[in-house]
């Protein structure tokens, strides 16, 4: 297990550095700059801002920077510490270009607990509602009951989310008004985000889980419990439930990782500071140095997510072996 | 699918005769694609989803025949109209072909209409939007762009996710890590960049008149980002075939790797491909939507599904709600991605593989 | 067979995951569940650029630095005229190069510290710093020695700006520049303390330019005080004891949220939970909007027009070029497509006037008139059309406004020129890249004034204007320009400006298409909201009326509109002078309510 986390550990710093390398370069070649504006700045103020945060670099030299705590300045690769950024090896991304009073750390240091938080909690009620949809419906297959359900599980999955979650808003906030429209702070504004973050998962993890059931169900050893004279509640729960987890768990993982950073769109709906903003916003303003910092996070989100994925496996299936999979 | 049989009935056969004819043929032996299509046909829900999607992939073909306003046709005089009483409404002799630059085919069928209808068109069935557009037109042609995108993200996820996977899996080692390494780094890459990077170098207005059209443009964005699980799923169903006991056995018999490969694997993994196309299919055309949503979507006076979702959940609000704005290209996304899914579970279920692999 | 091992360990890490993260976010959502609604919310869209009022640029900016900040002079809310801010007094030498400012002796900073002219000529000196990079910094160019410094060629020594004695600054200038207090009205020139951002500057010396605006340590001398800032969240503002007027401020604390939906703040203000909304109302709600009482539309210093680009043919055509611009039914569009009272704009100045000034107007705006050109323009028979003109390409940057006004010209074009016109959104960043490179035909644009003048207008097509981008250059136009700019008394300067713009719509290098409304949800309980041209209403000002002013005002208001419940306080909000004032007129029998609660 070390020795395949020790490797993972170090695919994980080469695909970080490739997905930086990446994320860079795409921005850059994107048209238009931070300072762009309707008015346009006057060529010497926009050269001083430009000069301020290195714009007026060579690109490799800009790419380094970025890159690592190197002071590339005229006075020399270990020049004194006044410095705009700090660089990603050091785990400072700078100022925003778009926000130029906030460092691109507080950002995320705000924003990224309140996308953990709606995330997790989207998660959970996903799992409960897909695994509960599931397990009932995989217990009478084929039954009208299974097809209502399956029905309603899909309609999660057939709607944009600006939709759902603006018919949300609708039934929930001002018909049946028992949740606020929109906001963030108290235990209250989070549900109904939660919902509308959920509800497409709760569909696909209804689906997945219930072909897996269907599968599992079928299986040698389940019929051997049978045969042993188990009761069908303990074969769906003790049993089956773990052969359906498998095809769940693979696709968690990189959803947990778009759940947590953030949704833009129910952001957007509900007013929540969260950090799927920046991810679009950073790209649409060619906030170059918020842009690295989500970067970073998304891709150590992906990656832990994977890993995790792949432990849960041989929790799942002992017969897996992760070192050969390494 | 050419390893399909030649089929003898049409999907649309009566189902209690060929339940009749399942149960004979459970008799013989029966290969795994003849048996599957035993079960699909035996499922109603499959057989209405599937006469749906054609259904509509007919229409939207033909969307330029159809007697419908045209979908880029303003009108501010008639602007949000709701869905017109008594329904349906009468037409009006008012036709006047509006359209943005068509494809010559379009502009032959256009004419035809305008032949075959001369000025007559549908009355506002579905109610008119801010601009006083036709809605039903602007669903009808709208559902081009969204199954034009879909079957881009088919034909790239086939053409490249399938072979970018079948080739990891099947040469294993060094080659198996470097393209499996390269779809993990582009998978953890946040695909708004990439997004916004082909939207605007592509749409550079430098490259003159040989700059690609944004549809054009927004395809290839979506065939970029949807090949990659299919290449995870395929290279992970490939990989257990081949420690598979039956391939084993082949391969101890003496069975050539071409034989192992089309006799063995191919029909093996072709059943994950269609089932997991099914699946990228709705997350494509909900992902249209998104874009739709940020302002990335297609170029006006174009439309899609996402763009017109997009303007309907806008008008929705506790004030004054035009409802049908957001109904009418909901329904139809919602009919059809529930076709497409229904479809997908069918055929899941009636090939029996799973996701084990997707990852 | 599975081992039950593993299977347990996967269940305890599962619980242990589950209670982690329900722990985690009762933990998150409770810390910041004791916040209290402010006095008096709004919404500004999304978050602001910087609270560095030499860096930040925008209409939502400004609002919330002129909360935090005071500069010399700011304007009436009213009029629109300069009033005394934080300074009492000015005197303007006869030549109009010298202006001396007596600075309050009340003015303090929120620290308690007395505000002196000495933190002006300091402020002042940061701003035009060329490594300050603030996109105002130009307008204080015509101070002495200004250019030369801002652009690196000078120190700040040769600077025509000094502090007298405590109180007194005096400032010189290159050129005679008259209206030198309309601009210092503008957000950028308010003082900042220099002892506090000097602290931070040693406390961080990396990264102190991201630590001084933070609420701990940023101090101002305006009405208000930077309480907390939550990025993408709130500002919460607090009164400002040590404010030199503060007894006539009533709120005590003041939110802005940045929402960048506007039907999700239109949401909240409906639920009561914003007090005041501005922003681009999606048209469709505007009718029904309309028929309230809580609904502002007032005409706003902004033009929406289209650029056309001079240096591609046959856009390079003057005749042409009119044509395109008589063509647009202006009239149209601002009555179907934007239905607030938008104004169809025949000349670039907003409104066709601003104050005295009366602007030209398009000739002809006619299909009659447009096609006239047109053919004039060697383009008469439908035919020569079709085939030797191109098709034009609309440019804008995407949103729903935008596009729906981009078909609607391309439709008149059509209709009376028989020109087919294209439309090209790109994302906003492409687009303005694409527009400073003059890659487009007809390209979207719009121009909000900073101070109400012609001049803030017209200037943006002289030749070396960075915001001309159209190639369109005219030697008699930067001429007039550049004399009206010199001339002090504005009857001199108006026929100035008019013959510059009349040349402006003869050659046509922008198709005016309409004048701005600013659009306000404002609570009907809400007092002292004045509507003014800049829509910069002054949150100082704002109170809660109790019902029976809002009575009273109800029956004086306009009337046929739809009555709806203010969310304020019954009993209304009021600063502490008004309430004394209120508490003495009545003899003591109306209550006061300076501690009105929501």
């Amino acid at each position: 297990m070390s020795r395949f986390l020790l490797r993972r550990a170090l695919w994980f710093v080469v695909t970080t550095w490739a997905v930086i390398t990446i994320a860079f370069f795409v921005l850059r070649a994107a048209p238009g700059g931070p300072f762009s504006g309707e008015r346009k700045l006057h060529p010497s103020v926009e050269a001083a801002l430009r000069a301020q945060y290195h714009l007026d670099w060579p690109l490799w030299k800009q790419y380094l920077h970025t890159l690592g705590p190197l002071n590339l300045d005229e006075r020399g690769l270990f020049g004194d510490a006044s410095d705009v950024f700090g660089g990603l090896l050091a785990l400072d991304f700078g100022p925003s270009m778009q926000h130029r009073d906030v460092s691109v750390n507080d950002a995320l240091a705000q924003s990224l607990p309140i996308s953990i938080t709606l995330g997790s909690l989207a998660l959970g009620i996903a799992l409960v509602l897909g695994l509960g949809a599931a397990l009932l419906s995989a217990q009478f297959p084929g039954s009208r009951f299974d097809r209502l359900v399956r029905l309603a599980a899909a309609a999660g999955l057939v709607l944009p989310n600006f939709v759902i979650a603006s018919l949300l808003v609708l039934v929930f906030a001002f018909w049946i008004p028992i949740a606020p429209v929109a906001g963030w702070g108290a235990p209250r504004h989070v549900l109904l985000p939660a919902l509308a973050l959920a509800l497409p998962f709760a569909a696909y993890i209804a689906r997945l889980a219930r072909a897996g059931l269907l599968e599992t169900l079928s299986k040698d050893y389940i019929r051997t419990a049978r045969a042993k004279g188990a009761s069908e509640s303990a074969i769906l729960w003790r049993h089956a439930l773990r052969g359906a987890l498998t095809p769940v768990v693979s696709y968690l993982g990189p959803a947990a990782a778009g759940v947590l950073t953030g949704s833009l769109v129910i952001e957007r709906i509900f007013a929540i500071p969260g950090a799927g903003t920046h991810f679009v916003a950073s790209a649409l303003n060619r906030d170059y140095t918020m842009a690295m910092g989500v970067t970073v996070v998304y891709a150590v989100m992906v990656f832990g997510f994977n890993t995790a994925v792949d432990v849960a496996y041989t929790l799942l299936d002992p017969r897996l072996d992760l070192e050969r999979e390494a | 699918m050419s390893a399909v049989p030649e089929q003898r009935r049409s999907w649309f056969a009566d189902a209690d005769f060929e339940l009749a004819l399942v149960q004979l043929e459970r008799e013989r032996p029966q290969s795994l694609w003849r048996a599957a299509r035993e079960r699909l046909r035996r499922r109603a829900s499959v057989r209405w989803s599937l006469r749906f999607l054609i259904g509509l992939c007919l229409l939207s073909f033909l969307a330029p025949l159809l007697p419908l306003p045209s979908p880029a046709a303003i009108n501010l005089a008639n602007a949000t109209l709701p869905p017109q009483l008594p329904w349906p409404a009468p037409g009006a002799l008012d036709f006047e072909p509006q359209y943005w630059e068509l494809g010559p085919l379009d502009a032959q069928m256009v004419s035809l209409r305008t032949s075959l209808f001369g000025k007559w068109r549908t009355g506002h069935w579905l109610g008119t939007d801010a601009l006083g557009r036709d809605v039903l037109a602007r669903v009808v042609w709208g559902s081009r762009t969204s199954l034009l995108v879909a079957l881009c993200a088919a034909l790239t996820s086939l053409v490249i996710g399938a072979s970018w996977g079948a080739l990891a899996g099947l040469s294993g080692g060094r080659v198996d890590n470097v393209l499996m390494r390269i779809v993990d780094v582009l998978f953890a890459v946040p695909t708004i960049f990439l997004v916004i990077f082909l939207l605007s170098v592509l749409d550079a207005p430098g490259a003159g008149e040989a700059r690609l059209s944004r549809e054009q443009i927004f395809f290839l964005v979506v065939g970029a980002v949807s090949w990659l699980s299919m290449a995870r799923v395929v290279r992970g169903q490939v990989l257990e075939l081949e420690r598979s006991a039956f391939v084993e056995a082949a391969r101890a018999a003496g069975a050539s790797t071409p034989w192992i490969l089309t006799r063995h694997i191919l029909p093996n993994v072709l059943g994950l491909v269609v089932v997991n196309l099914t699946l990228t299919l709705p997350s494509v055309i909900l992902y249209e939507a998104f874009l739709s949503f940020l302002g990335l979507g297609v170029e006006p006076p174009r439309v899609s599904w996402g763009l017109l979702a997009a303007e309907g959940a806008e008008a929705l609000n506790p004030l004054e709600s035009y409802a049908w704005l957001v109904l009418a290209p909901g329904c139809a996304m919602a009919a059809t991605l529930l076709a497409l899914s229904t479809l997908g579970d069918g055929l899941r279920d009636a090939l029996s593989v799973t996701e084990r692999h997707e990852r | 067979m599975p081992s039950s091992a593993p299977a347990l360990r996967l269940r305890r890490v599962v619980a242990a995951l589950v209670v982690v993260l329900l722990a985690a976010t009762t933990l998150a959502l409770a810390r910041r569940a004791g916040r209290t609604r402010a006095d008096f919310v709004f919404t500004a869209g999304g978050e602001v650029k910087s609270l560095d009022p030499h860096a930040a640029t925008g209409v939502p900016e400004g609002r919330v630095i002129r909360a935090l900040f005071e500069g010399l002079v700011v304007r009436d809310p009213l009029t629109l005229a300069p009033a005394p801010g934080c300074a009492e007094s000015w005197s303007i030498s006869p030549d109009v190069k010298r202006y001396t400012f007596t600075l309050r002796e009340t003015a303090r900073w929120s620290n308690g510290d007395p505000l002196r002219a000495e933190d002006f000529v300091w402020s002042w000196t940061r701003l035009l710093a060329p490594q300050t990079g603030a996109e105002y910094a130009a307008q204080l160019w015509c101070i002495e020695g200004a250019r030369d410094f801002a652009e690196g060629r000078a120190g700040a020594e040769g600077l025509g700006l000094r502090a007298l004695d405590e109180r007194t600054l005096e400032v010189r200038l290159s050129e005679p520049q008259p209206h030198l207090l309309d601009v210092l009205c503008f957000y950028a020139f308010v003082p900042l303390h220099r002892a506090s951002y000097e602290s931070v500057q040693q406390r961080y010396p990396s990264t102190w330019a991201t630590q001084w605006t933070r609420p701990e340590h940023l101090v101002s001398n305006g009405p208000f005080a930077l309480r907390e800032r939550r990025i993408n969240e709130r500002l919460r503002l607090e009164r400002s004891p040590h404010y030199w007027d503060a007894d006539g401020v009533a709120l005590r604390t003041v939110d802005m949220l940045s929402i960048e939906s506007w039907s999700s703040a239109l949401n909240l203000y409906l639920t009561g939970e914003v007090d005041w909304v501005d922003g681009a109302i999606p048209p469709n709600l505007v009718p029904r909007l309309l028929a309230r009482e809580d609904f502002r539309a007032t005409p706003y210093l902004g033009i929406y027009f289209y650029r056309i680009n001079t240096t591609r043919p046959p856009l390079n055509d003057p005749r042409v070029r009119r044509a395109l611009s008589r063509a647009v039914q202006r009239a149209e569009i601002t009555a179907k497509v934007l239905k607030a009272g938008q104004g169809p704009a025949f000349s670039f100045t907003p409104w066709g006037s601003i104050g005295d000034y009366k602007a030209p107007s398009l000739s002809q705006a006619t299909p009659a008139g447009a096609d006239f050109e047109f053919q004039a323009a060697k383009y008469s028979t439908p035919r020569r059309r079709a085939r030797e003109f191109p098709s034009i390409e609309i440019h804008f940057n995407t949103s729903e406004t935008h596009r729906a006004i981009a078909e609607v010209v391309a439709h008149h074009w059509k209709q009376t020129l028989g020109v087919k016109a294209r439309l090209r959104n790109q994302e906003w960043k492409a687009f303005l890249d694409a527009q400073a490179r003059l890659e487009y035909d007809v390209s979207r644009s719009s121009w909000i004034a900073d101070y109400p003048d012609p001049g803030n207008f017209l200037e943006i097509w002289t030749s070396d204007s960075p915001n001309n981008r159209t190639g369109w250059k005219n030697a008699r136009y930067d001429e007039l320009i550049a004399r009206a700019r010199a001339e002090r008394a504005p009857a001199s300067r108006w026929p100035l400006y008019a013959q510059a713009e009349q040349i402006l719509l003869d050659e046509s290098p922008c198709i005016p298409i309409y004048s701005y409304v600013s659009q306000n949800l404002v609570d009907p309980g809400l007092g002292g909201f004045d509507d003014n041209a800049l829509n910069e209403p002054s949150l100082a000002k704002l109170y809660w009326r109790d019902s029976l002013e809002l009575d009273a005002a109800r029956k004086q208001g306009a009337k046929g509109k739809k009555r709806v419940p203010s969310h304020g306080p019954p009993s209304g909000l009021r600063s502490p002078r008004a309430a004394a004032q209120l508490l003495d007129a009545s003899g003591g029998a109306h209550g006061a309510n300076v501690g009105g609660q929501r």
